[in-house]
């Protein structure tokens, strides 16, 4: 089974980025009553923070590629440099999810896959899939 | 599918608030204080207020978000309020479930768990946190079965020969001079410098063929390792192995009491040591190395304290019947050159300490019984690294079977290893300039774990060992193209 990752996870990363791209230029156009030198690098960081949110993150997350087979799970991202990342059931631990409010109000997860060593995270999916997802691993781990 | 559902203990709250205890509620609690007693409030205090009513109830809100449910499979943990986390671990795939309870946990009735995965991060426990006493009997239960244990206990004059072979002055230093400097501070005094002055007057009344510095450095050495040995001794005492066919338990501490279950096939090796003090007292212990064990000091646990060496192998055979020692066991090769390659480098340090001493003697004059003294000193370690080296001669052993048995010194201490095959992590082999000339080499093997075991045997064939490794890990080409 090949999934890959839902458009609200690319607004939620959107809104995420955004939101911390507006408080900084604000605090940095803050300073601008003392020199409006300051609203250079804040129109610098507004430009950077509207092309991450608009430009890299659509193309980055449409870029991710989940593959769950019989034996492993798979994950496939990146633009310039694209990785992949397999983690074979045997070595997989255990599973864990996470939710932020604004991500539980979006009703996406976000899943952790640990293994001795390290670990393959899947960004914000729907809630039912990762669910699914957990209870799938569980199955699979299993054998 | 039955599923239970364990809540965390109330004082839970108290431990969540621990890390704003100095900057929060111990500022609180003494302007409160100056407040009953002066009538005078501080400043800060309604901004204190207020941070504490947060922290409370955050670590309120945490408390009540904490829930580990168990079914015949999973263990599950849900904690978190505004990130919330929910980790499924499969029971087959804990490590270790670890029991610690303190005086504060003794009176409420609660107890420190720490649930432990092989995923965990060095040295942290998975998942940490206060729950009921009376859950952890039902949690063991669900998660361990509860099957009847045969119980061995060991007496306190095994653990005080525990204590008193494993203890280090070194390890007492790093216990005891935080403690002291800390609660200097909290007093107000400067006891670090009172209990060196004691010292001083001390050694200073000793009437002995040494130096002054010599009495001095000896008595806080001494110190140390006495707080070393009553920590250890403390931290060891009443402790109880209990077993079953898969399960081991370890209970022990008087004070903070540990109480430690896991699987035996979780176990990544075995290993029997024998510190030098312990040689005096022709006593080993051996220990378990369990994935993702933590216990601030590492994955090990204890699982004989103290006995004799046949002892020790009945009950490695009782307890781990998984390791079967086969009986291809190579040996560094008994020859006389051989013998004499042990004893290179002792010889070259001997020969290395007395110029030292002598170019030291003639360039410090005045400092010649101290240099003496100190050359003494390095002899002897000297002439117990050639003892060491001869031990590696003697004693050293390597066997591949389904499980791998090696045997041979770690530092100054004799070591034995048993673990299975799939558990090896690295196999190095180390041909120096010697070896390539008499066709042998030196092989380390390290166990797969967080923080590995390892063990050396040196001057062994070449051609064997790379045959055994060969046959035994299934390798295509034999290592080196041989």
């Amino acid at each position: 089974m090949t999934f890959s990752l839902s458009k609200k996870t690319r607004a939620l990363w959107q809104i995420r980025i955004l939101f911390i791209f507006i408080i900084l230029c604000a605090v940095i156009a803050f300073f601008s009553r003392y020199s409006l030198w300051f609203l250079l690098p804040a129109s610098i960081i507004a430009t950077l923070g509207l092309g991450a949110a608009f430009v890299y993150v659509p193309f980055y997350f449409k870029s991710y590629r989940i593959t769950v087979d019989e034996n492993s799970i798979s994950i496939s991202k990146g633009i310039i440099i694209k990785t992949t990342n397999i983690m074979p059931f045997p070595r997989l631990v255990f599973a864990e999810s996470f939710t932020t409010p604004l991500a539980s109000l979006m009703k996406l997860k976000c899943v952790m896959l640990k293994a001795a060593r390290g670990w393959i995270l899947i960004p914000e999916i729907e809630a039912d899939n990762a669910e699914f997802l957990l209870n799938n691993l569980r199955v699979k781990s299993n054998d | 599918m039955i599923k239970t559902t364990f809540k965390a203990h109330p004082i839970m709250i108290l431990s969540l608030m621990r890390p704003y205890i100095f900057v929060l509620v111990l500022p609180l609690v003494r302007a409160l204080i100056q407040y009953v007693t002066t009538g005078q409030i501080d400043g800060l205090l309604n901004l204190e207020i207020i941070a504490f009513s947060i922290v409370l109830t955050i670590a309120i809100l945490s408390y009540r978000a904490i829930s580990v449910t168990v079914s015949d499979q999973y263990l599950t943990v849900k904690k978190g309020i505004f990130i919330k986390r929910r980790a499924v671990i499969e029971l087959s795939r804990l490590s270790s479930v670890v029991l610690r309870r303190n005086i504060a946990d003794l009176l409420f009735g609660s107890v420190e768990c720490a649930i432990n995965t092989e995923a965990g991060r060095p040295q942290k426990s998975d998942f940490a946190f206060k729950m009921y006493i009376r859950d952890t009997k039902r949690l063991f239960a669900m998660v361990y079965g509860d099957e009847a244990r045969t119980t061995i206990k060991f007496s306190p004059t095994k653990i005080a020969l525990l204590a008193a072979t494993t203890s280090s002055a070194f390890s007492g230093m790093v216990i005891g001079v935080p403690v002291i400097n800390q609660l200097g501070d909290l007093l107000g005094v400067a006891l670090s410098d009172m209990f060196l002055n004691e010292i001083n007057s001390i050694s200073s009344k000793l009437d002995t063929v040494f130096p002054p510095i010599i009495n001095t450095i000896s008595l806080v050495l001494l110190a140390a390792y006495a707080i070393s040995f009553l920590t250890t001794f403390l931290k060891n005492v009443n402790f109880k192995l209990l077993s079953d066919k898969n399960n081991i338990e370890i209970k022990s501490g008087l004070i903070v009491r540990r109480y430690i279950v896991f699987k035996k096939s979780k176990v990544n090796n075995v290993c029997i040591e024998q510190t030098p003090l312990m040689r005096l007292a022709r006593r080993y212990s051996m220990r378990a190395s369990i994935g993702g064990y933590s216990d601030k000091k590492g994955e090990k646990s204890v699982v004989v304290p103290a006995a004799t060496y046949k002892s020790l192998i009945k009950e490695l055979k009782t307890q781990f019947l998984q390791y079967n020692v086969g009986k291809n066991i190579i040996n560094p090769l008994h020859t006389k050159a051989n013998r004499n390659r042990f004893f290179f480098a002792p010889i070259v340090c001997a020969f290395a300490i007395i110029a030292a001493g002598a170019v030291t003697a003639i360039l410090f004059e005045h400092f010649k019984s101290l240099i003496v003294f100190t050359t003494l000193v390095l002899f002897g370690i000297d002439a117990y690294y050639a003892y060491v080296c001869y031990c590696k001669y003697k004693r050293g052993k390597l066997c591949f079977n389904d499980s791998v048995f090696a045997s041979g010194m770690f530092g100054f201490n004799t070591r034995e290893m048993y673990c299975d095959k799939n558990n090896i992590g690295i196999i190095k082999i180390i041909q120096t300039p010697a070896d390539r000339r008499y066709k042998t080499c030196k092989l380390k093997l390290t166990v797969r774990s967080e923080q590995a075991d390892s063990i050396r045997v040196n001057n062994i064939d070449l051609k064997t060992a790379l045959t055994e490794i060969k046959n035994n890990f299934s390798l295509q080409k034999t290592p080196f193209n041989e």
